[in-house]
């Protein structure tokens, strides 16, 4: 392992302990762990306890999973690092959430849907805004098609640090793969902001506080996915230009290339975890007025024996294919729509199938 | 953020014994009634209305069948429910009226075991004979 990769899986474990620590702070006040609890809950002395176990196993897995890296770890390492962080994320929430069980509330049967006003929100997926990804993917393609005859034969393949992984013969169709690649995710990713515009809530209000926060949420959520979409697409398009074009390749050093890549994966972060923490789950921090603390909890109206294991909504009767999510912050597809099933093939396939066309 | 008008919201209650399309008539009936929707409108297709709800497609689209049987409503296919401009029905006979006395005591009795205070029921009935001799007197 390059000393370089090594420095990216020190910063996605680093990020990843972050974004667990801050997880059961995002989401509604009356949801904890993924169950229907009363808003004073959490500050309660059993709900206090419950975090703190959760944050104890989550430092322990960070402690551990860092400390096999430690001299810097090769292949098995950094898989055992990566393994060990997310299965005690996931073993610390599978606690906590059964621990927050035995304190279940039952939340309000109220809904309420608003309709036909004067202050509708624009259109939330972007607009022009929307096509930026697929025209700055579109013009490194460009760049690679005209300058096609200064490119390297054969073409370095780079997925790792700043040494190719491999190299491929010099075609168009090499050439142009990683566009391909990328125009197909951004494409999926545009599938997954459509039918979050259309097939999710977008003002099932808090009945019990503030009742405007859901519409903004809802925005901010396709915002979030739109920067996650340039950010795709000015990664593929430095790569191209810095790491195999002709103009640059030679006089950036790879491995500041490689650390231009890292910075292009990482700039978007720290606003989009500021987004979160700034909205919380479905905007609750948007609102001021708080319910009373022994009001009935009004949850993210779906019922609790709805989310097997507190992570999967599967719910037939919800017509909903996107709901709010029980962990953090965004949304969670409605196993009981086949739409969603489709989706969730589309997003393990579609790559897959991409790469398998450009390869054959 | 954007403000929430209560003159267009819909709001139901799962753990009411009244079935949910009862409830989607009744405040959609309110709304036409009260001229909040008015005629040549379009409501919110079956499918938007029951996501935002959280209840099935069929929950709604039988409210809007039923609202279509009173007169309020023609159903296009794919293009929404329209509003229409319905004709007033002849003045009720003598048994309807005995019928709808016999409601309103009945609510108010279900209102007074509730807890509410007979002032409180007298204002909330005042409050409306208010606005329909208001609606009276405009037509």
């Amino acid at each position: 392992m390059t000393t370089e990769l090594w420095v990216a899986v020190i910063a996605a474990d680093s990020l990843t302990l972050f974004l667990l620590w801050i997880l059961p702070t995002l989401s509604r006040p009356d949801l904890f762990f993924g169950v229907t609890v009363q808003q004073d809950f959490r500050e309660s002395p059993e709900g206090r306890g419950i975090l703190r176990r959760y944050r104890w196993i989550v430092l322990l897995s960070g402690a551990v999973a860092t400390g096999v890296l430690f001299p810097p770890a090769k292949g098995l390492g950094i898989v055992a690092s990566v393994l060990l962080l997310a299965g005690g994320g996931v073993f610390a929430w599978a606690v906590s959430h059964r621990s927050a069980r035995g304190h279940a509330a039952a939340p309000s049967t109220e809904r309420l849907a608003v309709f036909g006003g004067a202050d509708e929100p624009p259109s939330p997926r972007g607009g022009l805004a929307g096509l930026g990804p697929f025209l700055v993917l579109s013009s490194a393609a460009a760049y690679g098609y005209w300058h096609y005859d200064l490119l390297p034969d054969p073409l370095p393949v780079h997925w790792n640090g700043s040494s190719p992984t491999r190299f491929v013969p010099k075609t168009l169709l090499a050439v142009l793969e990683p566009f391909i690649v990328a125009t197909g995710i951004c494409f999926i990713m545009e599938i997954i902001k459509w039918s979050q515009a259309n097939r999710s809530l977008t003002r099932r209000l808090t009945l019990t506080g503030g009742e405007t926060q859901e519409p903004a949420f809802h925005q901010m959520s396709l915002r979030a996915l739109l920067i996650v979409q340039y950010m795709i697409a000015a990664m593929f398009t430095w790569n191209m230009v810095v790491r195999r074009g002709p103009h640059l390749s030679h006089v950036i050093p790879q491995q500041w290339a490689f650390y231009g890549s890292l910075f292009i994966t990482l700039a978007p972060l720290p606003y989009l975890i500021y987004l979160s923490t700034h909205y919380g789950q479905g905007g609750w921090k948007l609102t001021s007025d708080g319910a009373a603390p022994d009001a009935q909890p009004a949850g993210d109206r779906t019922p609790d024996e709805c989310w097997k294991l507190g992570q999967f909504y599967y719910n037939p009767e919800d017509p909903a294919m996107w709901v709010q999510g029980r962990t953090g912050v965004g949304y969670a597809l409605n196993f009981a729509r086949p739409l969603s099933w489709v989706l969730l093939l589309s997003l393990a396939l579609g790559p897959l199938v991409i790469l398998w066309l450009t390869r054959r | 953020m954007y403000s929430v008008s209560e003159a267009r919201t819909i709001r139901i209650d799962l753990a009411s014994p009244e079935p949910v399309y009862k409830q989607i008539v009744s405040a959609l009936r309110t709304h036409l009634v009260n001229e909040r929707i008015k005629p040549g409108e379009t409501l919110p297709p079956v499918r938007e209305l029951a996501i935002e709800l959280g209840v099935h497609f069929n929950t709604v689209a039988e409210a809007y069948r039923m609202l279509a049987d009173q007169g309020w409503l023609e159903l296009r296919p794919r293009r929404g429910a329209l509003v229409l401009d319905r004709q007033t029905p002849h003045p009720p006979q003598k048994q309807e009226r005995q019928s709808f006395a016999k409601r309103l005591d009945e609510m108010v009795a279900e209102a007074l075991s509730q807890g509410l205070k007979p002032k409180q029921v007298a204002d909330e009935l005042k409050h409306l004979a208010d606005g329909l001799k208001g609606k009276e007197s405009t037509a």
